[in-house]
């Protein structure tokens, strides 16, 4: 069984490196500011587990980011969060986030190591203040010695906080679907997966790149306006008329366990994606111009594209006990 | 139109002369002007300092209470003769929580100057950069979390001319893209030879434009909060040097 090493122990100190995946572009995430160390990933995980950062403590962020569903929340359309609340997207599932620029369905967060801020704040997620989480943290032992283990000293801010939890989310990669194997040269596509690959490349990889399978823009994919959401999605942020309607193209990845789809879960399964693309694009005036005239496929290409995705998932992602609930 | 910073500068260039003289006429020690020059922030309302009683409330007058306020300054620069003597990179959160947040002094060594300018709020090279620790750290309740960036200042009170709930105000001013920028310059020149300048923030004056019937709630960026932020940069006002 061979794993990739994501992370690589330096031998010497506490420090750690950050592989990058062969063929991969470099992450965009600053690792000078915020150099990995095992301590840290570790409290890191910790705080992403712990329902404390929620106002009542019944919230954690892995009750929207379940590692089993490749950190999202399988099965929901909107998140639950606080009381029961329904939140207004849906959970994004988490891995490579060392290459995101930005963060959220309209990128309203520009910084990986602030993007926690949003969750623990919202008043439908976690309903809780980050001052109000460092009182608490301050009251356990356990979280005063794991932060003087980690940062050299008790002391418990709003930027450590924020940096540990970077420091664990920065290791969720997923490298390691049958695509990646057949790119290091390990494996080979079956011809269903090879007709598939090509159906891809021609469909879809302009907004769904290599090998992270997202460009990371923000598009229109005529998906219809759900009434009762009136999500204008990227236009939020920049106030810009021609970002109306556009979201972050999503990762094509762990595909089987990241459903439902879209920014608000509204596809069950990939059939239904797949014929929103073929019949259902509604043609609005920021539509991607990629989509401008459709998509064709007969049903034999259609089972060969799933084929195609169904290589892009990563059990060792989901089963990485790295990345699970930390047992004392 | 001459933006306000550009008037100063050309108010610098005009004290040289003056300053020269100011210079040569000298006499050989005047001890008060070799200290290092310190800010001296002052929260005022109607002339009455509004003072920190306790966490929640800085009382001032009948119909106006202050709750809180917290604001950013930075990119302090002291000039001499219009060149830039010291520059500081550093961003002070004046805190009604922190009253040693109140005075700011120059960490350098003593220098001669005749003006100071300071920016009001978190430039956006700052706002792009994640987490950063002390005053920037987002535990101040000062970065917003539903869209990255800071709040470059936060003014909450009540007043009874609020129709909302308990006539709360509340004026969290930020944003840094584009015509969203909220940041604002201020500049003085130093008229004696002290090294400390005080400062008033006159918050009624803040307020007196404001029609707090209709305009309590400033959360977002946007053209209101760009608009409040020039009317507050208009509220510093050096009283004593």
């Amino acid at each position: 069984m061979l794993l990739s090493a994501v992370v690589l122990l330096a031998f010497k100190t506490n420090k750690l490196t950050f592989v990058v995946p062969k063929g991969w572009p470099k992450p965009a995430y600053d690792f000078n500011k915020n150099p990995l160390a095992e301590g840290k990933i570790q409290l890191g995980r910790l705080l992403f587990y712990d329902p404390l950062l929620s106002k009542d403590s019944t919230i954690s962020c892995a009750s929207c980011h379940s590692s089993f569903n490749a950190f999202t929340h399988v099965d929901h359309q909107l998140s639950h969060g606080i009381s029961g609340k329904t939140g207004t997207r849906n959970s994004p599932a988490l891995m490579n986030l060392a290459w995101q620029k930005d963060f959220m369905w309209d990128g309203s967060v520009n910084h990986l190591d602030v993007q926690a801020l949003a969750p623990i704040s919202n008043p439908l997620e976690m309903d809780e203040d980050l001052a109000h989480v460092i009182v608490k943290l301050k009251a356990s032992q356990q979280y005063k010695d794991m932060f003087c283990a980690a940062w050299g000293d008790s002391n418990i801010t709003g930027e450590r906080v924020l940096k540990s939890l970077s420091q664990f989310m920065l290791t969720l990669v997923s490298c390691n679907s049958r695509y990646d194997s057949v790119m290091r040269g390990e494996k080979k596509f079956t011809t269903d997966e090879a007709n598939g690959y090509t159906l891809y490349k021609k469909n879809c990889s302009g907004c769904h790149a290599e090998p992270l399978f997202t460009n990371g823009q923000y598009e229109n994919n005529g998906l219809y306006v759900d009434d009762s959401l009136h999500d204008i999605g990227r236009m939020k942020v920049t106030k810009n008329r021609t970002d109306s309607l556009k979201f972050k193209v999503p990762t094509l990845r762990n595909l089987k366990y990241s459903y439902p789809y879209m920014h608000d879960g509204r596809f069950k399964n990939m059939g239904q994606v797949l014929n929103n693309y073929i019949m259902g694009l509604q043609h609005t005036p920021t539509l991607s111009p990629k989509l401008q005239k459709g998509l064709y496929l007969t049903d034999d290409e259609k089972v060969d594209l799933m084929a195609f995705l169904f290589t892009l998932n990563d059990k060792s992602f989901i089963t990485n006990g790295n990345f699970a609930y930390p047992k004392k | 139109m001459l933006t306000r910073i550009t008037c100063f500068i050309l108010l610098c260039a005009a004290m040289q002369v003056k300053a020269q003289h100011f210079a040569e006429s000298a006499s050989i020690s005047k001890p008060e002007s070799w200290l290092r020059p310190t800010l001296w922030l002052e929260l005022k309302y109607k002339g009455k300092a509004v003072s920190v009683t306790d966490h929640k409330t800085l009382q001032s007058d009948d119909s106006v209470s202050f709750g809180v306020f917290r604001c950013y300054i930075s990119n302090i620069c002291y000039y001499d003769r219009g060149k830039v003597v010291s520059k500081s990179g550093v961003y002070h959160l004046l805190n009604s929580d922190n009253r040693t947040s109140w005075s700011i002094r120059s960490v350098q060594q003593p220098f001669e100057f005749d003006s100071v300018s300071f920016n009001i709020g978190v430039d956006s090279l700052m706002s792009v950069s994640g987490a950063m620790s002390g005053d920037l750290d987002p535990e101040n309740g000062m970065y917003w979390a539903w869209q990255s960036g800071y709040i470059n200042f936060k003014i909450e009170g009540k007043c009874n001319k609020v129709p909302a709930r308990n006539h709360e105000f509340q004026y969290h001013v930020g944003g840094y893209a584009g015509k969203d920028k909220a940041l604002q310059t201020v500049g003085f020149h130093r008229e004696l030879s002290g090294s400390t300048a005080i400062i008033e923030i006159q918050l009624d004056k803040f307020l007196d434009g404001i029609d707090m019937s209709k305009q309590y709630s400033v959360m977002i960026p946007g053209p209101e909060a760009v608009q409040m932020a020039k009317r507050f940069a208009d509220c510093f006002k050096m009283v004593k040097w």
